[in-house]
């Protein structure tokens, strides 16, 4: 058996580490400070983004500090998001068709009402605006971790429950103890697809116009549009570079060590194929000083649970009760007045909108759709035979797995600008060029579904196929689709909704000081937001929703139904 | 040492709802007790019942109707000292042997020390001192149980429900562990609740055995009188099932057809269509609980009378 | 002793690379099956039986080359299996058959059993139509199952049942050799005697020649005329069933017959209890395989590993101490 071996604190190897990680720490804290400070500046309105590529180390950080200022205010929100959700039926009918809705509204739909709801609590402060293009990354990046959050704990084993309930734990030791950790694979791996929808979206949140106001906040983002929109391509060049090295240095320094730290809190009790490594990991774990914080982050968490268990004298008071069901009622009364008064404004603002536009909409979404369609045929087309055979076969998985994720977690909008050259040196229309642009931010998805599917089908079935030689179109047939089918059914829903999420920036593009748009509903959206055109956002992002969610339930949801039932190979 | 009552279920039923406003009953009409020193296995196959009666003893859920009492008082108002040993995969992968272990003794309000050292002794006590650091896939099924052992006799039970334990565990392993729970018992004189579907397991291991069938308690009697003079036919028939590991090779008697729905539930005696002892009686009325001979209960029309069938032998 | 044995093993052996886990031990190779050597008479049952990483599994699917030996030959009925090729091995494959221990994820969910057990004959060009219906169902109706099952789903059988239709799936192609991987073990044991039972009938009603691998000494020993008991890769004691309990000489077998519970309470039980644990299959050693867990474990054991040796007429044993035919 493996006895845990542990490290000898005292070699000279550690001690260097050691200091290592103090100045990470102190580089942190001071990177904090400088954000601080910066975002305290009166908002400067005709801020210039300088071009000169020295910039580009501070604006890349200030991009790094908004994008994961969102992702915390994500997290944060899933959980709580996810609890609250599953603590009635009542709760969870209406919470989760919810965020069904919210995570079919693009990202620039919510841009005009945070925009100008931030800038007005903070006039003339840089501050309001920070925060808006915050929240606006923050609406990119939420939804599928609060997902991921709910069902996690929503499908906790049924003996582990039992087990917590046999040794009476309290909310707070539930939570520190089952829910969290059971979550936390599933919340890693989402916050690495959020973070790089982050990076997705970091063009479009920087800097927009709205209302012919140009507004603009120094950043990575900016500075990569100015670039292309001067027709610099050497400085667009320049800035994907930076990003690309951001990307890798949080993909190596922070997502890896995670990734391989989680799996400690794997379920299954057979290891898998092969276990996961971190050269950074190994270092950090081997450091002395990690361990005393980690440490006394364990004995602040243990004594917090501890007094969670005292027995406060107000809890099992009757008049308590009484004031928190008031106070509950009060906060329904004031949700719904605020949803009245919401929908009342949104009806006389749609109202403005002539019938003309109306049928430019329903002709929009007439395209979008058919784009939308064409590019999860065209990614079907090819994740699904490399999908099944790297999910069939470990050993192309171990020397694919590393490639792909990095090809994966590059943004598409980063490469936007070199598609978009090659199709206007071509002469092609956006149009079509759409296709393509929506097509490299949704067919990951896809195909790490297909390839957890195809690894998902039971080894037994395999053999016995082998065994009475069934192979070919039969095999296809009777094991391999019927198998990965739930998966790809997941896969086509998480690949639909990242393609309609990418009309909006593929549909509608500015370049070398032109605009290209195509005729669709992801285009109209962009320009009614630039426009400040209220009415046809409002209507035309309605109707992006309903189209989105109404595939969702009509489509989606009754395959994946038959998926469970007729498919399942377990 | 005074023998007390630790438990009582009298007449206790569970039904779940399964939609469409029709309901399965699992548990039926279900009256046992169980005292201070006893030893007392539940013996039964799959679909018997025997997690929904789990769960009721340990007062993870209520049940439909009757009542459940720790002590004398009903189980959900007792601070009640019960400990369940799972099936190995209710431990938390993510802590190792001794956070595995502390986590029984989170909610009894003890301070960092004293839980230290209740769970550390408990560890040195099921055998795996040293392992302290170790995770639980590091380890094989048969530790692994232990440590689920050691998390229940850490805060001092006075009844402890094991769940099937040594099910997935290697026979020389099996040992191991079961010789780990004789001398546990011994020790600590905690009441104890083996459920498992294994009749050599129980022979070895229990005093007193209720055997389950479709919800009910067929029988009950101690376990070598049950072994040498099983009453109802289902306790005759499972031993009859079973080879011997000595003696010639005698062919295997089967319990013909298969468990009883429970979605439609035939009336009469849940176990006629597959008794070979069965009568007209059996198949309109579901048997009463009998007491035939003291210390034996037994629920089969065959000893209704007391006539002449009132011994049952195989 | 009569002709040649249907199965012959020959210094059967398999190694797989571990792959698993950070620790020491990665990259080493794990001896799983190493160098097993036996026979199988045409309508005899072999019982195999160890606990878990012993290699039993492995073994009775490396016989069938549904895992790639690492070493050693398999002669079915006197032809060297590894030395086929494809085509032929695939009409072999007709003759040798396999039960595995789970029924449901043996079977494919999307068929019925009707259309599971018929697949077989479509598959190897033997009926199709009307005819392959017939003997679908006639099989179905030997293994003990009622008529309706043939349009049934296998989630709407029970465990039981489903074994059935897997051991039917497995008979309809007349084979002359069934491997069955631990068949009973995530059944019911009210279950388990009536698939043991249809077992024993089937062998009786088709000749056929059983390989039959459990952790279950007491089935086994019901079922089986030789048995073979494994231990970390090898064979350490064979012996004809009755001969096997009632002169029982490698002291891992005892302590196995030891650990079993008997249904004899009041008698009290001489239990042999092992100490440590069942090893890991990566590590290795010089010597017995058993010697650190062996109750009479010398210097010669830790040093020199016994070989398996025929101590009386069809009683092999692989331990130092029981050479001489005595119990050590």
């Amino acid at each position: 058996m493996k006895i845990p071996i542990s490290i000898p604190a005292e070699t000279f190897k550690v001690r260097l580490i050691d200091i290592a990680v103090f100045l990470i720490i102190l580089g942190i804290l001071s990177f904090l400070i400088y954000i601080a400070s910066e975002w305290g500046t009166p908002y400067d309105r005709t801020l210039e983004i300088n071009l000169n590529p020295s910039n580009i180390p501070q604006y890349a950080l200030q991009s790094v500090a908004r994008i994961f200022s969102a992702y915390l205010l994500s997290l944060v929100f899933s959980i709580w998001y996810g609890y609250t959700a599953s603590r009635t039926k009542i709760h969870e009918k209406i919470m989760i068709p919810l965020l069904d809705i919210l995570q079919s509204i693009p990202v620039l739909s919510f841009l005009p009402g945070v925009v100008l709801a931030m800038i007005a609590l903070f006039p003339g402060k840089r501050i309001g605006l920070e925060l808006a293009c915050i929240l606006l990354i923050f609406t990119g990046q939420v939804w599928n971790m609060t997902f991921s959050f709910y069902h996690s704990i929503s499908t906790i084993p049924k003996e582990m429950r039992e087990v917590v309930k046999v040794f009476k734990f309290n909310k707070f030791s539930k939570f520190l103890r089952l829910d969290l950790p059971f979550s936390a694979i599933g919340l890693i791996w989402n916050s690495m697809m959020s973070v790089a929808g982050g990076w997705f979206f970091l063009m479009a949140c920087e800097m927009f116009v709205l209302e012919d106001r140009d507004f603009r906040l120094p950043g990575l983002g900016s500075y990569i549009q100015i670039a292309a929109n001067s027709g610099n391509i050497e400085y667009v060049i320049y800035g994907l570079g930076m990003m690309i090295l951001l990307i890798i240095i949080i993909d190596l320094f922070i997502w890896r060590p995670l990734i391989v730290w989680c799996q400690k809190f794997r379920i299954e009790t057979v290891p898998p194929e092969e276990e996961r490594e971190s050269l950074i990991f190994n270092i950090f774990s081997g450091s002395v000083f990690i361990k005393k914080v980690v440490d006394t982050l364990n004995n602040a968490l243990n004594k917090i649970e501890k007094f969670s268990y005292r027995e406060f004298i107000l809890s099992g008071n009757p008049v308590m009760n009484k004031i928190s069901k008031a106070l509950g009622l009060i906060l329904l009364m004031v949700i719904s007045i605020i949803i009245i008064w919401a929908i009342l404004k949104a009806s006389s603002i749609v109202s403005s909108v002539s019938l003309d536009n109306i049928l430019t909409i329903i002709k929009s979404a007439f395209y979008s759709l058919l784009r939308v369609s064409v590019a999860l045929l065209i990614a079907l087309a090819w994740t699904l035979p490399v999908g099944v055979y790297i999910g069939l076969n470990p050993r192309a998985a171990k020397m694919l797995q590393g490639i792909v994720q990095i090809a994966a977690s590059v943004p598409a909008t980063a490469i936007f600008p070199v598609i978009l050259l090659l199709l206007i040196k071509l002469g092609g229309s956006l149009d079509i060029g759409a296709v393509f642009l929506m097509l490299l931010g949704t067919q990951w998805y896809l195909l790490f579904n297909i390839i957890a599917g195809a690894s998902a089908i039971p080894k037994d079935l395999i053999e016995i196929s082998r065994v009475y030689g069934i192979k070919g179109i039969r095999k296809w047939k009777t094991l391999i689709l019927p198998g990965i089918f739930p998966y790809l059914v997941t896969g086509l829903i998480t690949a639909s909704g990242g393609a309609w999420n990418a009309t909006i920036v593929s549909e509608y593009v500015s370049f070398g000081g032109k605009i290209m748009h195509a005729a669709g509903l992801g285009a109209l959206i962009s320009l009614s937001s630039a426009s400040g055109n209220f009415g046809l956002l409002l209507l035309s992002t309605c109707f992006m929703s309903l189209i989105v969610v109404g595939i969702n339930r009509l489509v989606w949801k009754r395959l994946f139904i038959l998926a469970k039932t007729k498919y399942l190979l377990e | 040492m005074a023998k007390e009552v630790i438990l009582e279920l009298k007449n206790v039923k569970k039904s779940f709802l399964i939609g469409k406003g029709r309901d399965i009953t699992v548990l039926d009409n279900i009256n046992l007790n169980i005292f201070s020193d006893d030893f007392v296995s539940i013996l039964g196959q799959s679909g018997a019942g025997k997690s929904t009666l789990l769960r009721i003893m340990a007062g993870i859920i209520e049940p439909t109707e009757g009542e459940v009492l720790y002590k004398g008082i009903p189980l959900r108002k007792a601070n009640a000292r019960i400990a369940v040993v799972f099936q190995s995969f209710a431990l938390f992968p993510w802590f190792n042997v001794l956070e595995n272990v502390r986590v029984g003794l989170v909610g009894q309000g003890l301070n960092d020390e004293e839980i230290n050292e209740k769970a550390i002794r408990a560890i040195d006590l099921v055998g795996l001192d040293g392992f302290e650091d170790a995770y639980p896939r590091e380890l094989s099924g048969g530790m692994r149980q232990r440590i689920m052992i050691a998390m229940a006799i850490s805060c001092n039970p006075s009844l402890l429900i094991a769940d099937e334990p040594t099910t997935a565990l290697d026979v020389t392993i099996q040992a191991q562990v079961l010789e780990l729970m004789k001398e546990m018992q011994r020790r600590f004189n905690t009441a104890f609740i083996l459920i498992s579907h294994d009749l050599g397991v129980v022979a070895e291991m229990a005093d007193r055995v209720a055997v389950m069938y479709a919800g009910r308690i067929v029988e009950e009697a101690e376990t070598a009188a049950l072994l040498k003079r099983p009453l109802h036919p289902y306790t005759g028939g499972l031993i009859a099932s079973r080879p011997a590991l000595a003696g010639e090779r005698k062919p295997l008697q089967p319990i013909p057809g298969q468990g009883p729905d429970l979605l439609n539930r035939p009336p009469g005696c849940l176990y006629h269509p597959r008794c070979h002892r069965r009568r007209e009686i059996c198949r309109q009325e579901s048997p009463p609980e009998l007491q035939p001979e003291p210390g034996r209960r037994v629920s089969c029309w065959l000893y209704a009378e007391e006539q002449e069938d009132g011994g049952g032998d195989r | 002793m009569p002709a040649e044995p249907l199965i012959r093993v020959e210094k059967l052996t398999k190694h797989y690379l571990n792959s698993a886990g950070l620790g020491p031990g990665r990259g080493e190779r794990v001896k799983a099956v190493d160098g097993v050597s036996f026979f199988i008479h045409r309508g005899e049952t072999y019982g195999l039986v160890g606990e878990s990483g012993c290699g039993k599994s492995t073994l009775g699917r490396t016989m069938l080359k549904l895992e790639q030996p690492t070493g050693g030959r398999v002669f079915f009925d006197g032809r060297d299996i590894f030395a086929l090729e494809k085509e032929a091995l695939r009409r072999l494959r007709r003759e040798m058959q396999i039960i595995l221990q789970d029924p449901y994820s043996s079977l494919n969910p999307r068929m019925t059993a009707g259309e599971a057990v018929g697949e077989a004959l479509e598959v190897h060009g033997l009926a199709r139509g009307r005819e392959k219906r017939r003997r679908t169902e006639e099989m179905l109706a030997i293994c003990g199952l009622p008529a309706g099952i043939y349009h049934r789903y296998p989630h709407e059988l029970s465990a039981g049942q489903c074994q059935r239709v897997v051991i039917a799936r497995a008979l309809i192609l007349n084979p002359s050799f069934i491997v069955a991987d631990e068949p009973i073990a995530m059944l019911d044991l009210s279950v388990q005697a009536q698939i043991v039972n249809l077992l024993e009938q089937l062998r009786e009603r088709f000749g056929l020649t059983c390989l039959f691998i459990s952790h279950d000494l007491g089935m086994v020993r019901h079922i089986a005329d030789r048995i073979g008991v494994m231990y970390r890769g090898g064979l350490v004691e064979e012996a004809p069933q009755e001969e096997l309990f009632r002169r029982t000489l490698h002291p891992y077998t005892r302590a196995l017959i030891s650990a079993v519970p008997s249904l004899e309470p009041g008698k009290p039980k001489r239990r042999i209890v092992l100490k440590g644990e069942p090893p890991d299959p990566a590590e290795s050693w010089e010597g017995c395989s058993f010697h650190p867990r062996c109750p009479l474990a010398c210097e010669r054991c830790r040093e020199e590993k016994p070989l398996l040796r025929e101590v009386s007429p069809g009683h092999l044993v692989a331990c130092h101490l029981a050479e001489g035919g005595d119990k050590p």
